[in-house]
């Protein structure tokens, strides 16, 4: 379900490494973008009852799979810069439950609904269903890390927040990315 | 020069004296300008009972880069004269606190200034 990216030629290693970087740069900007829209919202500098880069994870991984992985793992680990320099494996684990977590979701929720890996014939619904598992896995695995790290349950707290944020946002995304396509390509009038 | 103003300029010399001989002191690590100025810093947050993050410490120093900061809140944690703590929710948070030799340091730099007023 989550086989690695096949072996492919010079020009599919260039998509990769650009749809990489590309998720990486738009994840580090929507972070901030969030941080300074929604810093009356913030409970931490990462936790935030509104996160808008949640929609950023969600639409990477189901567009370019691995690639959008890798450039979450990127992005995270560049926002998690202070806690790489005094607790380095924390910010790699960190970096991987603000990625993984998003494809695992994504591949599950697809295979549920039996969404093809074009993602042709998706609803709108099930587009919204991804954003809700994505956000409750990743919230859910980043608690439970904390909690591991902490040897305490204080961490838990932080899940609710975090599952929110996450879902707000990215329906925030979606509906603004909707209410966008819809002016710009209004639908096409049948006669 | 006023025997006041004269006065004062001494109690300072003899100030900094008195700290450059603490900083010699067996059991009191070497700290350079720069460490001293952001212990300073953090100082006044420990002392009015504010915690303070280490992303708010790289930040709250125009004077010096927060790249800096990060360093060297690193090497004075590894001189002992910090300690870096999680935060009860989000371990992504880290707290800098003192520890027991920052506040030996910072007894020690008070003892120099009683010293040298009372000299």
């Amino acid at each position: 379900m989550l086989s690695a990216p096949p072996r492919q030629g010079p020009s599919s290693v260039l998509h990769f490494v650009a749809g990489m970087a590309a998720v990486a740069l738009v994840y580090v900007l929507v972070f901030k973008l969030n941080a300074w829209l929604f810093s009356v919202a913030k409970i931490t500098d990462h936790i935030s009852w509104i996160f808008l880069p949640a929609a950023i994870r969600m639409l990477a991984v189901m567009l370019l799979g691995w690639a959008g992985v890798a450039g979450l793992y990127i992005g995270s680990l560049s926002l998690l810069g202070s806690m790489f320099e005094f607790d380095p494996v924390g910010a790699l684990i960190v970096a991987g439950l603000s990625s993984v977590p998003c494809l695992i979701a994504a591949r599950v929720v697809q295979r549920l609904f039996r969404v093809r890996t074009d993602l042709a014939g998706m609803t709108g619904r099930q587009l919204l269903v991804f954003g809700v598992a994505g956000g409750f896995l990743s919230s859910g695995l980043h608690t439970l890390y904390f909690a591991y790290a902490a040897q305490s349950l204080a961490p838990v707290e932080g899940f609710v927040p975090m599952f929110v944020g996450d879902t707000l946002g990215t329906f925030i995304v979606l509906y603004l990315g909707a209410l966008v396509i819809n002016r710009v390509l209004p639908p096409a009038k049948e006669d | 020069m006023p025997s006041n103003k004269k006065e004062s300029s001494l109690l300072y010399f003899k100030f900094l004296n008195l700290v450059a001989a603490t900083r010699r002191l067996p059991g009191i690590p070497e700290i350079d300008a720069v460490e001293d100025r952001i212990l300073a810093f953090l100082a006044r947050s420990w002392y009015a009972g504010e915690r303070i993050s280490v992303v708010e410490a790289m930040n709250g120093m125009p004077e010096i880069s927060p790249t800096t900061v990060q360093r060297r809140l690193k090497a004075l944690r590894f001189k002992g004269l910090l300690q870096v703590e999680n935060d009860q929710q989000d371990n992504r948070l880290k707290y800098v606190q003192p520890t027991e030799l920052s506040m030996r340091y910072f007894a020690a730099l008070g003892q120099c200034m009683r010293k040298a007023q009372a000299d």
